[in-house]
């Protein structure tokens, strides 16, 4: 009987673990679809769009509305908006 | 940029106490595919194609600028060659001489998307190339790279 209830505490630990782990390493960040990111850029304000690439590249082509801030610029930037819960998109 | 470039990116907004971020990982090929329109700033001059073999000729003529990132860079690069890692070249661009042929090496590399190359003919540098394939068909012509 002891045996029997251990192996079913163990295995109710073990199977969410292996069932969910990967989808928590995978929910760092969620993805958003183009057809949302263009819906948000019609509707216009409440996100900031930012696009983390050279200025070189994104001054070649960018999407309309994105705000160039280079990966390696962004800990010291001023362009992110004040209110730490917006919305901002990255690519 | 790739995705993992904009994951690197969103991992430094969180740090900055950001709590309402998505990454759009389709990036440019996802938006140009659905058929939306992209803003395009600069003028797209024609940066010409070398071949390796045709660059090993002319190693001593020109200027040759490796736009990779310094870790890629030092891990193998064309002998005498520089390196200005394309996020650096809008600042650093004056260290490249004028009146030399200037030739981009990056990793791959084809003649329809030079952004750097753009940059600097608008700079007033007239006569400059690209690796076509870059570094990866350097190497896989057999070519020697410097360390």
């Amino acid at each position: 009987m002891k045996k029997t209830i251990s192996l079913r505490a163990y295995l109710l630990i073990l199977v969410p673990l292996l069932l969910f782990t990967p989808a928590i390493w995978a929910a760092d960040f969620l993805d958003i679809s183009t057809s949302d990111l263009k819906n948000k850029l019609d509707v216009k304000g409440g996100f900031f769009l930012l696009n983390s690439e050279s200025d070189i590249t994104f001054s070649a082509e960018h999407i309309p509305g994105a705000v160039n801030i280079p990966v390696g610029k962004i800990r010291a930037t001023d362009k992110l908006p004040q209110d730490k819960e917006t919305l901002i998109v990255i690519y | 940029m790739g995705k993992g470039g904009a994951l690197t990116a969103a991992g430094q907004v969180a740090k900055l106490g950001y709590k309402n971020i998505q990454v759009y990982s389709e990036g440019i090929p996802g938006w140009v595919k659905a058929g939306f329109p992209l803003d395009k700033a600069i003028p797209r001059p024609e940066i010409p194609p070398l071949a390796p073999s045709q660059l090993q000729e002319k190693l001593e003529d020109a200027y040759l600028l490796d736009v990779r990132p310094e870790e890629s860079y030092k891990q193998g690069h064309i002998k005498g060659s520089k390196n200005i890692p394309t996020d650096l070249i809008s600042g650093r661009f004056q260290e490249i001489p004028t009146g030399k042929r200037i030739i981009i090496i990056n990793i791959s590399g084809t003649p329809e998307w030079v952004p750097t190359g753009w940059f600097l003919k608008s700079k007033g540098y007239n006569d400059v190339m690209m690796l076509k394939g870059g570094i990866d068909a350097w190497q896989k012509e057999g070519l020697p790279l410097a360390k």
